[in-house]
């Protein structure tokens, strides 16, 4: 577009110079020739002299059958044989200089022949001037608009990926996150707007489907713990032993309804933080050997070997029960669904404390990390193996609750699980 | 054993009376706290279950002023709050044991008979013997039939809890709480895994097997209760 009008701007410019010295040309000959004329031949002649004189790029001349040229102040080097446009070179201050010489000429019946010439080097000049200055003005726009649209496109995108790195972290599990609004009102902001009130909409749904399960089960538990009482009392009463296995698989089948609805009242209530308040330092070494040793045996009679890996002298802030609990269904997953190998680790890591638990096992697919946090959500080909698929969700909820971060990782094979927190001692300083 | 319950949901105290005669045992109810109070001091009791929200005077004020008043009688504390809090809250204000609603009865009934237990029997004995089994708790070590049986800290520390509540059950939990202090149930039998090493390591003579499943409920060392 910018090409198209300064390549319009540069040809009527010329075109327009052209017309102008052509227009002045014809003129100076009509005139000329109308001198010749009503004066006649002198009159001509003399025209043509005084003309001469007072010129600097104007250029005459007369010739005759005869005499040759008789009047005018044609440059030395200059044809004077055709008309348009010639080249004729000239000497001033010992430099060689190719000057532009537009002539027109007109022959009389006589013989005597007109020529009027206009030195139009300057116009060439200003003409390559234009063309330069067009080419740079082209150049110049050229440049700013691939600038322009480079920095347009560099700030969309990086609003984008803004954007798109939100939702990553979102799928990551920190549901919390939001895009940034900075206040300038542009589509953009709206559009980011609009997402995080999805966002939030997303987070009210899930936190009333959370709270419904709760109501549910809290509701459940009563007349299930009744149940089982009944059970309980009729086993009590029983005399038949094939009613006996019925009545016993049945208290385990309602135990096990309860077991699950009591998990999940218990990540709701570590979820509210209610329990923030009894943190106490706490020996964690001492928390993750203590499981350890519960399930070392566990893993044995699965046939893993069982590898625990604890420095000393870990410390934490923190629930000692809750953390207890959290490391105890790790390592319960690690034996579940490990194979060959489960290694417990726990170790200080530059002021914070690490916990490692990783086996061998079929591992987590990366789409599926953030969602086996999750409540009840269990991999499909594993849920075959008794549990409650609440286990991760207590760990992620006690992460949380202590601010530690929990991470799922490839073992190439199988899962390690990080749990990640800060010491004591730097938790303190940021508490203070 | 004669046991007060002190609970004022009506159908869970019924329910618990009926199943604790039904067992053998007798069994008196009060709903609220103020007449728990009168009936556990009057009255002569093995054991008293209190539940901690009460009418007219809370469960934990029930046992305090017992305390306070000379009456020793176990207590187990029954209470909708879970927390570890809650649960030492309930046994610093004097009871013996805490149990979590909703429980098992089979559970209740363990841990009724433990405390009964326990007041019955000798409160720190240095050497436990049970048949030919014996566990010394200075030298820590264990001798079946004079044969020693070497045992790993947790799996002594189980054997002694089994030992001094021989032949009455022991449920998982109460296992966990005693010797793990653990007031979770792992999803995976873990303790049923710790007991069988146990017993294949205390039962590789040729005496009877020590250590008994009770089906729905948890474990007993056979043998009689150490008196």
């Amino acid at each position: 577009m910018a090409a198209l009008v300064l390549g319009a701007v540069y040809w009527l410019t010329l075109g327009a110079l052209d017309a102008r010295v052509d227009d002045q040309m014809d003129h100076e000959i009509e005139s000329l020739v109308e001198e010749l004329r009503t004066v006649g031949p002198d009159g001509l002649v003399a025209e043509v002299r005084r003309r001469s004189e007072r010129s600097g790029n104007r250029f005459y001349l007369v010739t005759e059958e005869i005499h040759g040229s008789v009047a005018g102040n044609w440059p030395k080097g200059a044809e004077t044989g055709r008309d348009g446009e010639l080249s004729f070179g000239e000497e001033v201050n010992g430099f060689h200089i190719v000057r532009r010489l537009r002539v027109e000429s007109r022959s009389f019946d006589d013989g005597r022949r007109l020529l009027v010439g206009r030195d139009v080097s300057e116009q060439h000049v200003f003409e390559g001037n234009l063309r330069l200055a067009l080419l740079g003005a082209f150049a110049f726009a050229l440049l700013f608009a691939i600038g322009a649209g480079l920095a347009i496109s560099d700030s969309l995108l990086r609003r984008v990926n803004a954007m798109n790195a939100t939702i990553g972290e979102i799928l990551a599990g920190h549901a919390k996150q939001r895009v940034a609004v900075r206040g300038t009102g542009d589509e953009f902001e709206v559009l980011a707007g609009r997402f995080n009130a999805l966002l939030d909409e997303n987070d009210r749904l899930l936190a009333q489907i959370r709270s419904v399960t709760d109501d549910i089960a809290h509701d459940l538990r009563t007349p299930l713990a009744r149940m089982r009482t009944r059970i309980e009392s009729a086993l009590a009463a029983c005399r038949d032993p094939a009613a006996g296995d019925a009545l016993h698989a049945l208290f385990a089948e309602t135990s096990a309804i309860l077991d699950t609805f009591n998990a999940l009242l218990r990540i709701s209530q570590v979820e509210s933080g209610a329990l923030r308040d009894g943190m106490l330092e706490v020996a964690f070494d001492e928390i993750v050997r203590g499981a350890a040793e519960l399930y070392a045996p566990v893993a044995e009679e699965a046939g893993l070997a069982f590898e625990v890996d604890v420095a000393d002298g870990l410390r934490v802030r923190g629930d000692r029960h809750l953390l207890a609990q959290a490391v105890a269904n790790l390592l319960d997953n690690a034996v579940k669904y490990g194979r060959g190998r489960v290694r417990v680790a726990a170790s200080a890591k530059e002021g914070d404390v690490e916990l490692v638990v990783e086996d061998a096992g079929p591992g987590i697919p990366q789409t599926e990390r953030a969602r086996v946090l999750e409540r009840f959500v269990r991999l499909e080909p594993s849920r075959g193996t008794p549990g409650t698929g609440l286990g991760l969700a207590f760990v992620a909820a006690v992460a949380r609750l202590h601010g530690a971060s929990l991470s799922l990782e490839d073992a190439a094979p199988g899962l390690r699980v990080v749990l990640r927190m800060s010491g004591p001692e730097s938790r303190q300083l940021a508490t203070a | 054993m004669k046991v007060l319950v002190i609970e004022d949901d009506p159908t869970a105290a019924s329910y618990l009376v009926k199943a604790l005669s039904e067992a053998g045992h007798v069994a008196d109810e009060v709903a609220d706290g103020m007449q728990g109070l009168q009936r556990a001091r009057l009255d002569t009791y093995d054991a008293l279950v209190v539940d901690r929200m009460l009418p007219s005077l809370d469960g934990l004020t029930v046992i305090e002023t017992l305390r306070k008043s000379g009456v020793h009688t176990p207590v187990l504390i029954v209470s909708a709050l879970g927390e570890v809090d809650e649960r030492v809250r309930g046994l610093r204000a004097g009871g013996d044991d805490y149990l979590v609603k909703p429980y098992a009865f089979s559970e209740l009934l363990a841990r009724l008979e433990v405390l009964v237990s326990r007041v019955r029997g000798p409160a720190q004995a240095t050497c436990l013997r049970v048949g030919d089994l014996e566990l010394d708790r200075l030298t820590r070590s264990v001798t079946r039939g004079g044969a020693p049986v070497e045992l790993k800290p947790r799996e002594f520390a189980l054997l002694e809890y089994l030992m001094r509540h021989a032949g009455q059950v022991v449920t998982r939990t109460m296992l966990l709480e005693a010797v793990w202090d653990y007031h979770f149930d792992p999803q995976t039998n873990v303790i049923d895994v710790h007991i069988s090493r146990l017993r294949s390591k205390l039962d590789r003579g040729p005496g009877k097997p020590l250590i008994e499943t009770v089906r729905g409920a948890g474990y007993r060392l056979r043998g009689p209760a150490p008196a």
